[in-house]
């Protein structure tokens, strides 16, 4: 039996008109909005899309958004659990591996 | 019996003083001791994050905050599509991160809190405002006065931030 495809389309926890998502408390406010912590619990894939038109998700979001699933899955966890659906122009990958690295750094000696 | 005059008052008050005084005497020694021993310890600390750390990267330092300053001034063109806005952001973004990786990294070793404080109120505090800047309709970077108050004074409450922040390490 296939597992569900779990789906957090940022696009719901958007300020109307903005084209970024920035701060430390928003990201925490959108963690808590979107389950997504209740959500990595379940069995199957998460869906994370990013609408086309923003253009930046800035680390300090990203950090307070995945703090809880990255501290739980890890890294090579957390990239197989979460597929990124993205067809804009800005491209997350750095941004996300920046926050990824900050969460888990007390794991590591200098990262 | 012995003989002996027994010890008048003035003598057993003489003797307990005399006790009382050495062994004041010795509690203020020991106070030295141990007072002087920890504050060589926060003197060898803070020597040691002076020379291992501070010193070394004081380059680095004012250098990341010229080329942050000097790619953050591209966001003063009038004319900038969203994705132009979003390229810039990442150069920025860039340079933070290796500045993290090269500076901010090492001040873990001596003070985890001061490693993230300075995450939080120096590089992300930057990055967003300078972000929210960027993309708000409301604000105008190619004016000189807006790009004065939301991209230059931004980055210099980070640098003076950050100095201040390594200055107030007591060991």
């Amino acid at each position: 039996m296939k597992a569900d495809i779990q789906v957090i389309d940022l696009q719901e926890f958007r300020t109307p008109g903005s084209k970024v998502f920035t701060g430390r408390d928003r990201g925490e406010q959108d963690r808590k909005r979107s389950k997504i912590d209740e959500l990595v619990d379940k069995p199957g894939k998460i869906d994370l899309i990013i609408p086309p038109d923003i253009y930046s998700i800035n680390p300090s979001y990203l950090e307070e958004f995945l703090v809880n699933v990255v501290q739980k899955l890890k890294k090579d966890g957390f990239f197989n659990k979460f597929k990124i659906v993205n067809n804009g122009p800005y491209k997350i990958s750095r941004d996300l591996n920046e926050a990824i690295d900050r969460i888990l750094r007390e794991d590591h000696a200098l990262i | 019996m012995c003989g002996c005059d027994p010890p008048d008052l003035l003598s057993i008050i003489s003797d307990i003083a005399n006790i009382v005084m050495a062994f004041a005497g010795f509690a203020l020694a020991f106070y030295v001791f141990v007072y002087q021993r920890r504050k060589d310890r926060e003197s060898d600390r803070l020597q040691w994050f002076k020379d291992l750390i501070v010193t070394p990267n004081t380059p680095a330092i004012y250098s990341f905050f010229d080329r942050v300053t000097t790619i953050a001034t591209d966001l003063s063109s009038p004319t900038l599509t969203d994705l132009r806005k979003s390229q810039i952001l990442n150069d920025l973004k860039n340079e933070c991160a290796v500045f993290r990786r090269t500076f901010v990294v090492l001040l873990r070793s001596v003070d985890s809190n001061m490693e993230k404080e300075i995450i939080t109120n120096c590089i992300d505090q930057f990055l967003d405002n300078i972000t929210q800047a960027a993309f708000d309709p409301n604000i105008n970077l190619s004016n000189e006065a807006e790009f004065e108050a939301h991209v230059f004074m931004t980055l210099t409450h980070s640098r003076n931030y950050l100095l201040s922040r390594l200055f107030k390490f007591s060991g």
